[in-house]
């Protein structure tokens, strides 16, 4: 008896203090939840030996300067070849920049379009011939991180002097 | 060895008026108008925890104030977030999703002064969860020491997504463990 009176007081006591210290706690739960998706980038950036490009990382410009088939000096970074009777080429090298995230992807394939056809000069990004009328295969398995596409306009010796501009979109895409 | 058994009853009458929710009863409580004794474990009261909407901050979902969920939508590194009031910083290998909620801490006795908040992630994760800047784990931690009842606080919460995890292990899924306890 005195064993059982000694359990029922233990087992009181200790639902008592569970109740008393139940009334002083609280919980809450927040469940998250989110879709992560992969994503690449594509970011322009100034190649060494090249022309400084401006503006920013995705909206990059590059000026040539003055340039002439024949004697005179051109700009830093700025390489003219003469073809011949023809023609002479302006470039430089660009770095292009893909970066990757949240994705297994192991290269890339990248395009580059002029935004107005140009029926005088012929661009070209990494040796590939650029026109306005669709998206120049550039690469098909582009590394992802830096690589160099040299930019460069064939200007014919027949074409009119004055000022040449244009825009080239550059659309890189995961493989 | 011998108990006194006088010794143990008034103890037992309290304990048993604590289980009782705070209230006790004399034996001829049918003749006349019960009289309620207010117990200590009444006067500590109730506390409860209320989670919100931020104002800037992604609507939260579920009925139970308490158990409430929170869906940040689509992310990613270079196209931000598909949601409204859902930010996203780019860092150099990750990226940060962050938005706000409303956390109160409910007293019914008005009784309460202060109380402690702590939170925890309900499980691992390869994310990395932040609340108000304090980065989360399995053990409870604290993210507030001095929580003041009735009053709604917002809060921070930052995941940040490494960029090396790919679209086989980028699901973002996980709960945050809010634990109150009155100071």
């Amino acid at each position: 008896m005195k064993k059982l009176m000694i359990l029922v007081f233990a087992a009181v006591m200790m639902s008592s203090f569970a109740a008393a210290q139940a009334g002083n706690t609280a919980t809450g739960t927040l469940a998250v939840t989110a879709n992560v998706t992969s994503s690449i980038s594509l970011a322009f950036n100034t190649s060494t030996g090249g022309v400084a490009l401006t503006g920013t990382p995705t909206a990059a410009s590059l000026a040539f300067g003055t340039v002439q088939a024949f004697g005179g000096t051109s700009a830093p970074g700025v390489t003219i070849t003469n073809n011949g009777t023809t023609s002479f080429t302006v470039s430089s090298p660009v770095d292009v920049i893909v970066t990757k995230a949240n994705s297994t992807s192991a290269n890339y394939n990248l395009t580059a379009q002029l935004t107005t056809a140009d029926a005088v000069n012929t661009w070209t990004v990494g040796g590939v011939t650029v026109t306005a009328g669709a998206a120049a295969p550039v690469t098909a398995s582009g590394a992802y991180g830096t690589t160099t596409f040299p930019v460069a306009i064939q200007i014919p010796l027949t074409g009119p002097a004055g000022s040449i501009s244009n825009t080239i979109t550059y659309t890189a895409t995961s493989n | 060895m011998a108990i006194k058994l006088h010794y143990f009853v008034p103890l037992l009458v309290i304990g048993s008026s604590l289980v009782t929710d705070g209230w006790a009863q004399s034996k001829s409580t049918s003749k006349r108008s019960p009289t309620p004794v207010l117990m200590k474990a009444q006067v500590a009261g109730t506390i409860s925890l209320s989670l919100g909407n931020a104002p800037d901050g992604v609507p939260l979902k579920g009925g139970n104030a308490s158990q409430r969920s929170l869906d940040l939508g689509t992310v990613s590194y270079q196209n931000t977030a598909s949601t409204v009031n859902v930010g996203v910083q780019k860092l150099a290998t990750s990226f940060v999703v962050s938005t706000k909620f409303g956390m109160t801490v409910q007293d019914s006795t008005g009784n309460l002064a202060t109380a402690t908040v702590l939170a925890a992630m309900a499980a691992p994760d390869v994310f990395i969860f932040r609340v108000d800047g304090l980065q989360l784990g399995t053990i409870p931690q604290l993210i507030q020491a001095q929580a003041k009842p009735g009053v709604t606080g917002l809060h921070l919460l930052e995941i940040e997504v490494p960029s090396s995890l790919t679209e086989k292990n980028s699901q973002l899924q996980n709960s945050i463990l809010f634990q109150v306890i009155a100071n």
